[in-house]
């Protein structure tokens, strides 16, 4: 069974809040130096979902990780190795620049193809970045498989899966055939570390790089349908009443009588 | 170029009923309309009947296309697209509307490439100006806002719960009804076996006009107890930030959020919740935040209307006594 699991690399999000800012003239996040850059929680727990078929179905299971990005992006190919998928693809080109989701989408579609015997596609539920959830819905689309987003289980079963996803008041089971693509959500649980022993072998391991030429991307799938128009943090309420005390029981006492006579309660 | 100026908007029935947010997506619609010279024709999808059609009409809906199969009131998300495939080739529309929620949020993409469009996911604002839809979207976990211009049509847009007016009823308009019975089982690859609901118990978070939201900060399940106490006090719903859910310290039905639901209460009190943008994202649009937190530097001060710095252990069950004595008293 071939794997390939779609991964991004993005700007850290923990404590982000603290440290972004907006360069609002040229539409674009900015971030300290030395920011780390991780692979997005999501595509992270996309891997780890990987990694659970194969403890479930043994070594025969081959995980590609994938990514589109710029030459930093090596970096989240090299952990997704060290977490233990087998092969991984870069798809780099000066040409992704400036790719939006309707650009990612074709070229993690043509790369998938040109893999070949790929039977189930992994991505995580929206990148931590954007937070679209475009990019592997759209690969479904291109690639005409069957899509189930949200999932927070996979079992593979006669050839086929069996999907649990998260519902807004529950859970529910989809059987899919494969080849398949789903997106996994944080419900999936506790993700795994890289091991010592991965991460000298990962170090090894090849990253094989890919151009919109090797992937026979055509001009009109390397055009961008978004453009960036405005970009902005927006404005935080300073007008907070703060309700002070001696004790948290006359804070409490004094919060409902603001509330009560704010109408609110 | 075509001359696509009309907006569809998708409206799935649920047990015979339109879910809330579809007069939240005609409001968007109306607007858009407006502003593209265009009309605005409904997407029925599901159980639909007569009166859900002849409603969506009374709220400004010009054309309404009734689809009704099984699939699609069981909610197969796969049944929906081509159902609402049809209708966008009859219509040709240059925006399409759906609610940002679990269908929405899948069928948009799988519509938009198939259409040979744009989509554009979770926005709370959407306009149409010199020739280019433009979305407003929260990103960067709800920290930055991004505007995206499209300038091909159809734009598919997913628009989050709570942010548009919904659109009113207005007495005695005309409106065209087209009705099909399709048979998508053929078509579908995929099939629910089985659904597990949570029996909500008291309000539903969407319908809760109080909510009272816990997070990391309660350091345990036990905490929710508490908050539960304040609930029933204020007759209000419970909810919870990403943490306690992940945590399993509450069900993941509760989690209010970027990756969770979208509320819109008129109270909403925030437990040991830091206020990151993930979660504000979910509760940003309620009419006033309270902030009850250990933490004085947390940033949910900035977007509460009060705050109290201190244990919730002591607070949250005087302000509990205090609510249930004033409101004895009137």
């Amino acid at each position: 069974m071939h794997i390939v699991v779609c991964i991004k690399q993005i700007p850290n999000p923990d404590a982000l809040a603290a440290v972004l800012r907006v360069d609002e003239a040229a539409c674009a996040v900015v971030l300290p130096p030395g920011h780390p850059l991780v692979i997005s929680p999501f595509d992270e727990q996309a891997i780890e979902a990987a990694l659970r078929i194969r403890d479930q179905l043994g070594p025969d299971v081959k995980i590609t990780a994938v990514t589109l990005g710029p030459e930093s992006a090596r970096t989240a190919l090299k952990q997704a190795l060290s977490l233990g998928a087998d092969d991984a693809v870069h798809l780099l080109d000066a040409a992704f620049g400036s790719a939006d989701s309707y650009v990612t989408a074709h070229a993690l579609a043509a790369a998938i193809r040109k893999l070949g015997d790929v039977d189930l596609v992994l991505a995580g539920r929206q990148a931590a970045d954007w937070d679209a959830g475009i990019v592997g819905l759209g690969v479904a689309e291109i690639l005409d498989l069957p899509s189930v987003s949200f999932a927070c289980g996979i079992e593979v079963r006669a050839g086929a899966i069996l999907i649990e996803r998260v519902l807004q008041d529950g859970f529910e089971t989809v059987h899919s055939p494969l080849p398949a693509l789903v997106t996994i959500s944080n419900e999936l649980g506790e993700v795994r570390k890289p091991s010592l022993r991965e991460t000298m072998r990962a170090a090894r391991k090849p990253v094989a790089v890919w151009s919109g030429v090797d992937l026979a991307l055509d001009a009109r799938c390397l055009t961008a349908r978004r453009t960036l128009l405005q970009l902005f943090i927006p404005p935080k309420n300073t007008q907070c009443e703060m309700i002070a005390g001696s004790s948290g029981n006359e804070q409490g006492a004094r919060l409902a009588q603001r509330l009560v006579e704010a109408r609110l309660a | 170029m075509s001359a696509a100026t009309d907006v569809l908007i998708v409206a799935p029935s649920v047990a015979k009923r339109l879910p809330a947010t579809v007069p939240e997506l005609l409001g968007a619609g109306l607007r858009v309309s407006q502003q593209s010279g265009g009309r605005v024709v409904a997407a029925l999808l599901g159980d639909a009947t007569a009166e859900l059609a002849e409603e969506l009409i009374a709220r400004g809906v010009d054309r309404v296309h009734s689809i009704s199969s099984a699939q699609l009131s069981e909610d197969v998300v796969e049944a929906h697209l081509p159902a609402v495939l049809e209708v966008c080739r009859q219509v040709k529309p240059q925006l399409v509307l759906l609610t940002h929620d679990l269908i929405g949020a899948e069928l948009a993409p799988r519509l938009a490439f198939r259409l040979d469009g744009a989509v554009a996911s979770g926005c709370v604002d959407v306009s149409f100006a010199g020739g280019h839809t433009r979305c407003t979207r929260p990103c960067y976990g709800g920290i930055a806002r991004a505007v995206d211009a499209f300038a091909l049509t159809p734009v598919v847009a997913t628009i989050r719960a709570g942010v548009f007016e919904p659109a009113p009823r207005q007495s005695g308009r005309q409106g065209e009804i087209v009705t099909y019975v399709t048979d998508s089982e053929a078509t579908t690859r995929t099939r629910v076996l089985e659904r597990k609901l949570e029996s909500a118990e008291g309000v539903r978070l969407e319908d809760a006009r109080a909510i009272v939201a816990g997070g990391r900060g309660l350091e345990g399940p036990e905490g929710f107890r508490v908050l539960e106490d304040l609930a029933r006090a204020l007759d209000a719903a419970v909810g919870a930030s990403r943490v306690p859910c992940d945590l399993g310290w509450c069900p993941h039905s509760w989690q209010i959020g970027l990756t969770g639901k979208t509320v819109t209460p008129e109270l909403y009190i925030a437990v040991g919740i830091s206020g990151a943008g993930h979660h504000m994202a979910g509760c940003g649009n309620a009419k006033a935040i309270v902030a009850i937190n250990i933490d004085p530097e947390a940033a949910i001060f900035q977007d509460a209307r009060f705050g109290a710095v201190g244990d919730y252990r002591e607070i949250v069950p005087a302000l509990a006594a205090e609510v249930r004595r004033l409101k004895q008293a009137t």
